[in-house]
């Protein structure tokens, strides 16, 4: 619930800086006014993009868009929008990938040369100075995030509640499966189902809503999804695909793999991914 | 989380550069003649340099060089105005920015807003008032919008990441639904289940006299030593502060005690330098046929409170 809440304190901060520039734009040049407007469009947009999952956190780097709205913003209006400048420090704070954070520093730097003239030079350097002071606060406080992003970013579920795991995931969990379910006397394979790309994150969610709650599904690539699934038998296995695949009218195509036939040694996504072509071409010849 | 060195060393350079703006402003002053605009930049060199040493000891509570810190960025600005009303107002941003680097969100939020009317009445005889106001309020909001995005991804990640923050277990919520997860795979394939329940009754202890790195090497060697002793399938949870959960898949209750015998006897070989030798209460909790999950688990929470206590 509280996580719900924070959701919903983001939206509402980013459509009231929305209006807020929304509001600026009143007395302003017409260049002024357009940039103001895509700037207000741009966190409008964000605000209704938002969502509480890993779904776009490794998607297009938007802090580069962020970045040039604002240079924008200062370079259409220096002496009115010079007060934005101080916003370049907060960009910092952002976890960003090394070339963007590059590029937002020479961008920032720009900015400060746009207002650098409206200011003695004395000052102006002592502008720049404590700039790069807050800066490397920010990105002081920046640290936090990426080191939390690196290291557990590999166990994380993929959707908060749901049994969607990264593909690295299933490396472990195959081997694991492989000896219990040996031990257990039980039949397990893994289905392996491929998708239109945007319908990829529909189809987990309904496929981790057909199979019991102790099998999870995996992400293997942007079309690609794996089901880990146990039986007592492969008779049973076999009805139970049956079963699934009717319930999943999207998918593409779909394979499966008794768990005790798959190599750990040489296994690795790719060839999960791989393999129906191959399979393919051999019904073909 | 917050001890870092790359995030310390970044924040050492930051005390030292703004110890050495100010000083390089208060020289700039000096030669400029205007002597008695000195005295607050001088005053406040020194306040800086105490709070880059106090950074330096590590002991002290970092949020006093980042008050002094903050409270500096608002002097020197202030002061600057006061002595020369035609300052640019640009320089109103640098405390309102170092207020979101330096504070928590809501009370960065707070501050901020409670100052604006100081600003207004500093700024009022210039012709752009109405436009600095403006500018300040867009400004506060946009400033606000990381350390939001930063609360997001933390949530994302607490309501994700299945490990307990303090030791390499699962947190009670993932523990639950692993539990339960196991609880139906049991039934449903017509297999046995067990669970240890494991006390940790120096925890408490240690983390009064000895603090917190006393806790987490306790909890760390007993993870470690579960970890390396069980079956790759074995789950191992923190149920409670000082509880944990080892949930046994397909093991039977003679199973059960042959891996409370063996796990009792290779956790009391350990012995941590500030508590001494590792103690640990189990105990074996089986479900009964036909058991609900809910009543399980209160079983076990009983039982978890049963050993607590002897």
């Amino acid at each position: 619930m509280q996580s719900k809440y924070k959701i919903r304190l983001l939206r509402a901060n980013l459509f009231a800086a929305a209006l807020a520039l929304a509001y600026w734009t009143y007395m302003a040049q017409p260049v002024a006014a357009l940039v103001l407007w895509l700037s207000v469009g741009w966190l409008f947009v964000t605000a209704l993009l938002l969502d509480f999952s890993h779904r776009r956190s490794k998607a297009l780097p938007w802090q580069v868009i962020t970045g040039a709205l604002l240079l924008g913003l200062i370079a259409v209006a220096p002496e009115r929008h010079s007060f934005l400048i101080w916003a370049w420090a907060a960009m910092f704070m952002l976890p960003q990938q090394r070339w963007v954070a590059v590029l937002n520093t020479f961008t920032a730097l720009i900015s400060w040369s746009l207002i650098a003239p409206l200011l003695s030079l004395p000052e102006a350097l002592l502008l720049l100075a404590t700039l790069i002071t807050l800066g490397v606060l920010s990105s002081a406080k920046a640290c936090q995030l990426i080191d939390i992003n690196g290291s557990i970013r590999k166990r994380l579920r993929l959707i908060p509640g749901l049994n969607l795991w990264p593909s690295g995931q299933l490396l472990r969990d195959l081997s694991r499966e492989q000896t219990r379910s040996e031990r257990e006397a039980i039949y397990a394979e893994l289905l392996i189902i491929q998708v239109k790309r945007h319908q990829l994150w529909s189809t987990a969610q309904k496929l981790c809503n057909l199979i019991y709650s102790f099998e999870h599904v995996y992400r293997l690539n942007n079309q690609t999804l794996a089901a880990l699934m146990l039986s007592h038998n492969p008779k049973e296995a076999a009805h139970r695909r049956k079963l699934l695949c009717a319930g999943l009218p999207e998918t593409q195509h779909s394979h499966y793999l008794p768990l005790m036939d798959i190599e750990l040694s040489r296994l690795s996504v790719e060839a999960l991914v791989q393999l129906p072509l191959q399979q393919r071409k051999a019904n073909d010849d | 989380m917050i001890d870092q060195p790359r995030q310390r060393h970044l924040m050492t350079f930051a005390y030292t550069v703004s110890v050495i703006l100010v000083a390089g402003y208060t020289f700039w002053l000096y030669s400029m003649g205007n002597y008695h605009d000195l005295l607050v930049p001088m005053f406040v060199t020194l306040l800086l340099l105490t709070a880059l040493l106090m950074h330096h000891s590590q002991a002290l509570n970092p949020v006093v060089p980042r008050a002094i810190l903050l409270s500096s960025s608002y002097v020197i600005t202030l002061a600057a105005f006061y002595h020369n009303p035609s300052t640019s107002t640009i320089w109103i941003g640098l405390p309102t920015a170092a207020a979101f680097f330096l504070l928590p969100l809501s009370s960065a939020l707070l501050l901020t807003v409670l100052s604006s009317p100081l600003w207004w009445l500093l700024t009022r005889h210039s012709d752009a008032a109405s436009e600095t106001v403006i500018a300040y309020t867009a400004l506060i909001l946009l400033m606000a919008l990381p350390p939001w995005e930063h609360a997001r991804q933390r949530a994302l990640l607490r309501a994700t990441d299945p490990n307990d923050n303090d030791c390499n277990a699962y947190h009670i919520d993932t523990l639950k639904e692993r539990l339960h997860n196991e609880f139906l795979r049991a039934a449903m394939l017509n297999k046995r289940l067990a669970v240890l329940v494991m006390h940790l009754p120096q925890l408490d202890m240690a983390e009064e006299q000895f603090g917190s790195r006393a806790k987490t090497a306790l909890l760390g060697a007993l993870c470690n030593e579960v970890n390396s002793r069980c079956r790759d399938h074995d789950l191992l949870g923190r149920a409670d502060n000082a509880t944990f959960w080892l949930v046994l898949p397909d093991t039977s209750e003679s199973g059960a005690m042959l891996v409370r015998e063996r796990l009792q006897r290779a956790l009391c070989q350990r012995v941590l330098v500030e508590t001494g030798q590792l103690e640990t209460r189990i105990a074996v909790c089986l479900p009964c046929r036909n058991e609900s999950f809910e009543r399980y688990i209160s079983r076990l929470e009983a039982r978890a409170n049963a050993l607590s206590i002897a």
